[in-house]
């Protein structure tokens, strides 16, 4: 039997598995806890080797959905596809098990604790026209179409760890497809949905605490901390991303801020020690306090945020990846750049995460790169896989990842102790010297070659217009034998 | 005017050149729009041929060491400006730095923005068309000079700083054609709307890129030589629009290719990534001797605006 003691160690909870007599990270929701932190002080660390790799084959019509972001609890790590829950064992990557789920989006689940279980609760369902069906009922044929006339199939449920069976009498019904994934913080759940309603889930029955309404599109996880659980709204063509805080005790708006500028797309927020954290497609991070909305500073960074990305956070830093694989630290209360890094590879789907002193990114290229958290230097960069590497989970044991591409499926870095360590400063440190070599290298030659080229052919070319007393000539003047134009 | 020594230009050749017909009896206006919608005047027939055009501004260029190192000094001294004000790249879209209006004020717009947001942006972007406007007059004074002398003085710096009024309101214009065609282009949606935007740049260029010459050339002020850069460019039959479309679309195309050296974030380029940007803004330069080549050939065929007809007394009484 687990029993999992959560220890808040920079906001991350440490569960101890006593039936394998030693102490796991838990990485229990997105970015690992309720807040977002991204932050694992006692992580595994590079240099990494490939530890094992879990196949798990696409889901959907289409075989394009892959695993959701995984999430750990002691030696076993969980993850959702568009239609089977897999749990594998964190040390060597055997499946354990897998369990069927409604056809839904792959959507980050939670792992929660009671006095009687652990539960893993997540949410399923596309609603009533779920990709690869028809909107209206079809009279025949193969091609499955959807209900329209059923309870709109959206729901959150949650399961056993333990058993594998259903522990709430029936699903947690939602308006419209959600795809927040779940956030744990205490005994309660919070999800949201695309309409933009916010529900609050008591974790041991089911049960509805509330509801409330962001006013907008919420499609990234909620984050919880400090009695506030915050949503954020995306824009549209004609509206603004805004922020919404609402009391986790009765779901009452304790503030809703939009967000000035151009930004339209925001990633999900992290919290940190009153501080809400969001990145922005206006290539912007901003930091908004958690008690009135306020945004206390904006940061401007070389490429947008992309929205299913994530700040990370520790007690003094922000770090935060752009859509061209820039990395950044900031200063948490003044969002000074205090370093960067381009690692210039596309990160698309992967927040960055922090494994002790190290900041982890995976790149759209299938690349695990590790930036030395206090010089902002490259430390480590894994060779491409086959595929994208994205949602970064890492435990005292390994980094578990979800890979794409050709081999779909779960992989675990571990710590490679033949492996060695580099240190790359960033090509946006500037060079002076190296810098005006190559000028000099690429000007001299160019420069002399046109201009000893330039006189041949001006010679025999000609002056372009004569003296006034010279000979009017119709090449030398640019015309051709005709005087006509060609266009 | 220039005090230098003036060099003949092209015999006028048999063009079917027609005297314009009477003015109307009213009162004809002046100024640029009037100068845009009035009827067009007879062709020319000593407009150089685009390709031979391009020849000799491509040869112009590399034949005067200085219209060669001057724009390779500006482009470093340029980005070692940016990366010092916290630019980190790409170095790639420099390939533009001395692109014609009003491709290369969206390079102001792109870099201003880049560097201080969309709010900073609007003030550093002044600064940007103010460092573009000096530079494109000085560089259109060089390329006058090389044409017209056969080599570059120092004198040129005079005669491009007298036109800086000029190239600062061609900048300013850029500004303003990118601004409108990209609000209307957001109406259109995404097909038509980039039409809209690569046809209100080759618009403008077409339109105001002889401006700069003609107030080198001829001293003229800042409203005669918008108004006679369009006259200028309405000559039919001489082939300005397509020149302009030559000169838009591959430079767009510059803008968005993929692959090119220099396209990631880094401060210190490489060799090849110098080498590209470096031939690009020197093809650029040749672009501009190219305009300036073809209006000088055809300087003394632009028309004249009507002359303001005097106030007769009867209405001047009329109260």
């Amino acid at each position: 039997v687990a029993i999992a003691l959560t220890l808040g160690i920079g906001g991350t909870a440490v569960a101890a598995t006593a039936a394998l007599g030693q102490i796991a990270i838990g990485w229990t929701q997105a970015q690992g806890d309720a807040s977002h932190t991204g932050y694992v002080p006692d992580a595994a660390t590079p240099p990494f080797k490939e530890g094992w790799h879990l196949s798990v084959p696409l889901g959907g019509p289409a075989s394009t959905y892959g695993l959701s972001a995984p999430v750990v609890d002691g030696s076993s790590v969980f993850a959702v596809g568009s239609d089977a829950i897999v749990a594998a064992d964190l040390a060597d990557g055997r499946q354990l098990w897998s369990v069927d789920r409604d056809f839904g989006p792959p959507t980050t689940p939670a792992i929660a604790v009671t006095a009687k279980r652990r539960l893993l609760i997540y949410s399923e369902g596309f609603g009533p026209t779920p990709p690869g069906t028809s909107a209206t009922p079809s009279t025949g044929g193969s091609s499955p179409s959807a209900s329209v006339t059923g309870p709109y199939d959206s729901h959150v449920t949650a399961l056993d760890l333990d058993t594998q069976e259903p522990v709430w009498t029936t699903p947690l019904q939602l308006k419209k497809v959600s795809r927040t994934g779940l956030t744990v913080e205490g005994n309660t759940a919070f999800v949201g949905d695309h309409d933009g309603n916010v529900y609050a889930i008591d974790v041991a029955t089911g049960a509805l605490r509330w509801t409330s309404h962001a006013g907008g599109l919420v499609i990234n996880s909620l984050a919880a901390s400090g009695g506030e659980v915050v949503a954020v709204v995306q824009g549209g063509r004609t509206t603004r991303p805004h922020l919404i805080a609402f009391k986790e005790s009765d779901g009452s708006t304790s503030w809703d801020v939009e967000v000035q500028g151009g930004a339209v797309l925001a990633s999900a927020p992290a919290i940190e020690d009153g501080h809400v954290i969001v990145g922005f497609s206006d290539q912007t991070v901003r930091s908004f306090d958690l008690s009135d909305g306020s945004q206390s500073w904006s940061t401007r960074l070389n490429s947008p945020v992309f929205f299913t990305g994530a700040p990370a956070l520790t007690p003094d830093a922000v770090l935060v990846v752009d859509l061209s694989g820039g990395v950044y630290r900031l200063d948490l209360a003044t969002g000074d750049r205090v370093w960067d890094f381009a690692l210039n590879e596309t990160v698309l789907r992967s927040p960055i995460v922090i494994a002790g002193d190290r900041a982890l990114i995976a790149s759209s290229n299938g690349h695990l790169s590790a930036v030395d958290l206090s010089s902002g230097r490259l430390v480590w960069q894994g060779d491409a896989g086959a595929g994208i590497l994205r949602s970064l989970t890492p435990t005292s044991a390994a980094v578990v990842a979800v890979r794409g591409g050709a081999q779909p499926g779960l992989v675990a870095f571990v710590e490679d102790p033949d492996g060695t360590l580099v240190s790359v400063v960033s090509p946006t440190d500037l060079d002076l010297s190296k810098l005006l070599i190559a000028f000099v290298a690429g000007a001299v030659p160019l420069a002399l070659l046109l201009i000893l080229g330039g006189r041949a052919a001006l010679v025999r070319m000609g002056p372009a217009f004569l003296d006034d007393d010279g000979e009017a000539d119709g090449e030398t003047m640019g015309l051709d034998d005709t005087g006509e134009d060609d266009a | 005017m220039s005090g230098r020594k003036k060099k003949g230009r092209s015999a006028p050749r048999p063009s079917g050149y027609r005297d314009p017909k009477p003015a109307p009896s009213r009162a004809p206006k002046r100024g640029i729009l009037d100068t845009m919608f009035a009827p067009r005047v007879p062709g020319s027939a000593s407009m150089p041929r685009i390709r031979t055009a391009l020849t000799r501004g491509l040869i112009t260029v590399i034949g005067a060491p200085a219209l060669v190192i001057a724009p390779i000094l500006y482009v470093l001294v340029m980005w070692l400006g940016m990366v010092a004000a916290g630019y980190q790249g790409p170095f790639a879209p420099f390939a533009n730095l001395l692109s014609l209006p009003p491709i290369g004020t969206s390079l102001d717009a792109t870099l201003a923005t880049g560097l201080f947001g969309l709010q900073g942006g609007l003030l550093g972007i002044l600064a940007f068309l103010a460092v573009r406007a000096v530079a494109l007059a000085l560089l259109t004074a060089m390329a006058v000079e090389a044409l017209e002398e056969g080599h570059v003085s120092s004198t040129c710096i005079r005669r491009g700083l007298r036109a800086l009024p000029v190239t600062f309101a061609v900048c300013v214009i850029g500004v303003g054609i990118l601004t409108l065609s990209s609000l209307f282009g957001q109406l259109l949606g995404p097909g038509f709307g980039i039409l809209l935007q690569v046809g209100a740049l080759v618009f403008g260029l077409y339109l105001f890129a002889f401006a700069p010459i003609v107030a080198v050339d001829e001293g003229r002020s800042m409203p005669d030589s918008l108004a006679r850069s369009v006259r200028a460019a309405r000559i039919p039959g001489v082939g300005n629009l397509a020149l302009a479309a030559l000169y838009v679309v591959p430079s767009i195309a510059l803008i968005v290719m993929p692959g090119k050296p220099g396209n990631l974030f880094d401060v210190n380029p490489t060799i090849g990534a110098w080498v590209f940007v470096l031939a690009m803004n020197l093809l650029h330069l040749a672009l501009l001797v190219t305009f300036a080549f073809r209006y000088l050939s055809v300087a003394h065929e632009v028309p004249e605006p009507a002359p303001r007809v005097p106030k007769t007394s009867s209405t001047r009484g009329r109260r």
